[in-house]
């Protein structure tokens, strides 16, 4: 087949993956009880969550800036963010090497990350149609959640949710990765999800912690998942913090798309050396 | 040109030593011993577009890391692998879209989704237009009987309809070469017989290029012209099956059914074969002779009996290229 002019490679590179996030949409939608109970187990978190700030609220009324109302919202707000950036691929990636079906994607025309973001994109997608709606719908019945700070703010957000879920993406890309060098992995995908939900912000916003602590955050890519949209939408990051915010988003996803590069070039050597 | 060319062929895997015992796993975290292993060991064969070609050997012998090394995703130690003026490992990518390759006891389709939508997905992949991906599809549909299961979760298969379903995977991009590693485990009759029906076409009416590996040497025997054995990484035999049957004479024999009882001694005596032959009573109405190729032919025994006794019937046995294959890996242990 000979190879076509370069705007239509571009074209048919996006084809091609984009195929591979019809599948994972296809995939997600055969499992219906998995479906149900994960809608179940977010309403759980954020009720949970609620009345855990609600005790810590009643001796004050505001705690480190932010009264009860905003907490309730950055709580829900973070619970349905996470509804949509959250994907399997760290997992699916870890049973396909363990089962060596590796080899299988080795064999075909394809760039093994953009097919893994692909898929990893598919799964947020579905999410984001199919699961997201209806925990917002239940949670706003539940909790007074308060609107986005302003148009603007919400447009900003949902810029900055969408960089959350590339970032989340990359990470997970990652970590997957690691099984090739390591037998047993569960240890550190289990550890890795406590590490973000702690370090992204998302269990108690950052302002809260330590300020050593939060200078170690500043530095790592886990706030730019959950705090950095949620700040933004509460409206508390304006003018050149907002932009500020975003650049430092858009410069992880980068960074950590680069590490994964690396990373699988690692991998491969190790796959095609040592036959996985 | 050959299609596939390969040249003193090596490939050594590094293993690292586990020490025995609690003192020696604490050892082995601070400290690895090495092991080399020779899996595939100076190995040259070139093989002609539009062969099919049988590889077979033992659990162990070095087949699955050739076809490997063959498929690009394994990287040989030394020597000099070529296929199709591509080197596999070095130009994976344009090589991918040259080769099909099915691992029989792994699937490239989507467990969880239909079969039909894994297809879609390939021609996405491979950029195959629609009409001929239509073509092709509809061909091999009627070839392998697809029509009733394309439209079900690959899951919910059979490992016969799985296997054919994989195979029409590999083959939807047109490939020049087919790699199959043991496309036929734990299949039935009937699945075997299907896809060894399959594959004598494809490899007739599309002129595929198939290379093969398995451990059911009747189907080598059905399918393959030409032969690969291989044994601890080193080839012992190339050519075709009765080049095969013909270097590794084994005892044949003969079995007669006879009228009446028999003399054993007397009639050894009277037919008085060279030593090669070995007479044997069954029981009282059976009389085995085994001979080998070279000693004597069949027919000249079987006229020098009947002239001494009455024969009811007569049952000649053939070494099985089983038989065959088995006799020369344990040659070569020994």
């Amino acid at each position: 087949m000979p190879t076509r002019p370069f705007p239509y490679t571009i074209i048919d590179g996006f084809v091609k993956y984009n195929e591979y996030m019809r599948i994972s949409f296809h995939k997600m939608l055969a499992y219906r009880i998995s479906y149900l109970i994960g809608i179940i187990t977010y309403i759980i978190h954020v009720s949970v969550y609620y009345f855990l700030y609600k005790a810590l609220y009643h001796q004050s009324s505001t705690i480190n800036g932010y009264d009860l109302q905003q907490m309730v919202t950055y709580v829900s707000i973070g619970w349905i963010s996470k509804s949509f950036y959250l994907n399997y691929i760290d997992r699916e990636l870890t049973e396909e090497v363990k089962s060596g079906h590796v080899a299988m994607d080795l064999i075909k025309p394809i760039d093994f990350q953009l097919m893994y973001f692909a898929r990893g994109l598919g799964q947020s997608l579905f999410r984001i149609v199919l699961f997201t709606p209806p925990i917002i719908v239940v949670t706003s019945c539940l909790f007074s959640i308060s609107a986005p700070a302003s148009p603007w703010h919400m447009l900003f957000f949902i810029l900055s949710t969408f960089f959350s879920v590339l970032i989340y993406l990359g990470i997970n890309y990652i970590i997957g990765l690691l099984s090739i060098f390591f037998l047993s992995i569960s240890g550190i995908l289990y550890s890795k999800n406590m590490i973000i939900e702690l370090l992204s912000g998302l269990l108690i916003p950052l302002d809260w912690f330590p300020l050593w602590f939060q200078k170690i955050s500043a530095f790592l890519p886990f706030q730019a998942i959950a705090y950095l949209p949620l700040k933004i939408y509460l409206g508390s990051l304006v003018g050149s913090e907002l932009v500020l915010a975003l650049i430092l988003q858009f410069l992880w996803v980068i960074i950590i798309g680069f590490i994964g590069r690396l990373v699988w070039k690692l991998c491969q050597r190790q796959i095609l050396i040592q036959g996985g | 040109m050959a299609l596939i060319e390969v040249e003193n062929l090596n490939k050594v895997y590094k293993n690292f030593k586990r020490k025995e015992g609690l003192k020696g796993a604490l050892i082995n975290l601070f400290y690895r011993e090495h092991d080399e292993i020779r899996a595939v060991d100076d190995i040259s064969f070139s093989i002609n577009s539009g062969e099919l070609v049988g590889y077979i050997g033992p659990n162990g012998a070095g087949k699955s890391t050739t076809i490997k090394m063959l498929t690009g995703i394994l990287i040989p130690t030394s020597g000099r692998l070529v296929v199709n003026n591509l080197i596999p490992y070095k130009q994976r990518y344009d090589y991918t879209k040259q080769i099909g390759v099915v691992f029989g006891q792994r699937t490239q389709l989507w467990w969880d989704i239909p079969v039909i939508e894994s297809f879609k997905l390939l021609r996405k992949i491979y950029q195959i237009p629609k009409d001929i991906y239509d073509d092709r599809l509809s061909k091999f549909k009627d070839l392998l009987d697809l029509d009733p299961i394309l439209n079900i979760p690959v899951r919910k298969l059979s490992l016969g309809q799985r296997m054919r379903c994989d195979l029409v995977a590999s083959l939807l991009h047109n490939p020049s070469v087919l790699f199959l590693d043991e496309p036929t485990i734990g299949l039935d009759i009937i699945g075997k017989l299907s896809i060894r029906q399959f594959l004598e076409k494809i490899n007739r009416e599309l002129g595929i290029t198939i290379i093969l590996t398995t451990h059911d040497l009747k189907e080598i025997e059905a399918l393959c012209k030409r032969l690969i054995t291989i044994d601890h990484g080193k080839i012992l035999y190339d050519g075709d099956i009765d080049g095969l049957r013909n270097r590794y004479t084994l005892d044949r024999s003969i079995t007669f059914q006879l009228l009446e009882n028999f003399d054993f001694d007397n009639l050894k005596e009277k037919l008085n074969f060279n030593s090669d032959v070995k007479l044997e009573k069954l029981d009282q109405l059976r009389l085995k002779i085994n001979f080998s190729n070279e000693s004597l032919n069949p027919a000249k025994i079987i006229e020098n009996v009947i002239k001494e006794i009455e024969v009811n019937d007569i049952a000649i046995e053939e070494p099985s290229i089983e038989e065959i294959v088995g006799r020369i890996y344990s040659e070569r242990k020994s």
